[in-house]
């Protein structure tokens, strides 16, 4: 099971996400993103399953917020986090 | 201290539903951490509860978005964000005569910004096609006090709204003295900034208010700092509610706040009943005193709970004095901070004695404060 950042101007922004994704009953985070994911400044992400990806997507467009990038969090042979850019579909 | 009977809800309302205590009680123990400004739980914890009381009083408000709610301390700094925000020099903007300093002052302070103030009637009412003449090829806004502080008098927002939405010029309300009394329709009054009190009718704690901009307004900040956001700019974000709203926020009181709002949703159909069965109570007894004047329109027009009156010949400060030091009454005597109000209804020299009524005021605070004046007036 992999799961997927979104990370978005604000936190308040990352929040609103959050609340409706736990009335539809899908678990979600808020987290403030590594650097990995956002190379400076404070970000703020939702962190889910990645099945729930396109859902959140489609929220988010839905109440018009801003995505400053999608990554997809894996773990590598030796065990690290890695975090691959996902492209959003146009 | 002694036992006060409290008519100034108008400058903020005195007792609070019994959940806006416990709210503040519990989330100044339990979550005061810094919203927005952190990612650990109980920042984020605390971010959410913002969140949820802006969805509350948007949803009052009829505001689609809640992030385009600022909160703030109180309607003087949401105005001051609006307006200052918003104006250039060249500009010209439109207010009334029945504003409140915290609307007039901002204005002139504006620099090289023209100013046309449209007079009310001697009632304290606008007429709207007034506001349409007053219109200029450089005029960007136009501020109008829904309900005056010191004559109660509503006014038509609805028409002055369709003017600006026609002339395409941005309208903002102070609703200091509506908001939780009477109906607030963001889009259906071409509403493009509304400033309200939290702290007073709805119910909230002291230190409460807020900001609606609409998306199209193009404000600029005059509050700078940390956001929580894009730290590694020098420049604040340009969205929304990040744009506006630097520093640490008093999340505890806008958590309680959102109670406030829930509450006054509830009871909305009751607390205008009371307030408008209390008002016309006292304007009724007020108007069988020998010496008494009311000000503004005593019957037929549309009011909230603010009656101001005087007694031939008395300073009201005098009068607001005696019925505080000699019956135990909280009211409001001066200029109320609304210079202009008092001059359109010619009261600039004496100000008026204000009483305004709250949801948890009686019949019995009324008639004593019937009883004091009845008094006085013979003296």
């Amino acid at each position: 099971m992999k799961n997927a950042w979104i990370i978005y101007s604000s936190i308040t922004s990352a929040s609103r996400i959050k609340k409706i994704c736990a009335q539809k009953s899908k678990q979600c985070i808020v987290h403030q993103t590594p650097a990995a994911m956002s190379a400076t400044g404070c970000n703020y992400g939702i962190r889910c399953n990645q099945k729930d990806l396109p859902f959140v997507l489609d929220l988010s467009k839905e109440l018009k917020l801003t995505i400053k990038g999608v990554y997809i969090e894996t773990t590598n042979e030796t065990g690290e986090v890695e975090y691959e850019k996902y492209d959003l579909p146009r | 201290m002694r036992n006060m009977i409290y008519l100034d809800n108008a400058a903020t309302s005195f007792k609070k539903p019994s959940f806006v205590y416990q709210t503040l009680n519990f989330m100044t123990k339990n979550q005061s951490a810094n919203a927005g400004h952190g990612g650990h739980d109980l920042s984020i914890q605390a971010t959410e509860t913002l969140v949820s009381a802006k969805a509350i009083i948007a949803d009052f408000f009829h505001i689609d978005d809640p992030a385009q709610i600022v909160l703030c301390q109180n309607t003087t700094l949401a105005l001051n964000m609006g307006i200052s925000g918003l104006l250039k020099p060249g500009d010209h903007v439109i207010i009334s005569s029945m504003e409140h300093n915290s609307v007039s002052r901002v204005v002139y302070a504006a620099q090289d910004v023209d100013v046309t103030v449209v007079s009310a009637d001697k009632e304290g009412y606008i007429d709207p096609q007034k506001v349409e003449a007053a219109i200029r090829n450089n005029t960007v806004l136009i501020v109008i006090n829904h309900a005056s502080n010191v004559t109660g008098s509503v006014q038509d927002i609805e028409a002055i709204g369709e003017i600006a939405k026609a002339h395409h010029i941005f309208f903002m309300i102070d609703a200091a003295q509506t908001a939780g009394v009477v109906d607030v329709f963001v889009d259906k009054y071409h509403i493009d900034m509304l400033a309200f009190a939290g702290h007073k009718s709805l119910y909230g704690p002291l230190g409460t208010g807020g900001l609606y901009v609409g998306k199209d307004v193009p404000l600029r900040p005059i509050l700078y700092g940390g956001t929580g956001s894009q730290s590694e700019s020098a420049h604040m974000p340009d969205f929304m509610p990040d744009m506006l709203q630097a520093g640490t926020l008093n999340v505890p009181a806008y958590a309680a706040l959102s109670q406030g709002v829930q509450f006054v949703s509830r009871y909305i159909s009751q607390i205008r009943e009371k307030e408008k069965f209390l008002t016309e109570r006292l304007i009724n007894g007020l108007l069988n005193i020998p010496n008494i004047r009311i000000l503004g329109n005593p019957k037929d027009r549309d009011r909230v709970g603010v009656v101001s009156f005087l007694k031939e010949g008395v300073d009201s400060v005098t009068l607001g004095n005696d019925i505080n030091d000699q019956y135990h009454i909280a009211v409001r005597a001066g200029l109320h901070c609304a210079y202009l109000a008092h001059q359109t209804i010619g009261t600039e020299k004496t100000g008026t004695v204000r009483a305004s009524m709250g949801f948890y005021n009686s019949k019995d605070d009324i008639d004593a404060l019937l009883f004091a004046v009845n008094r006085l007036a013979k003296k």
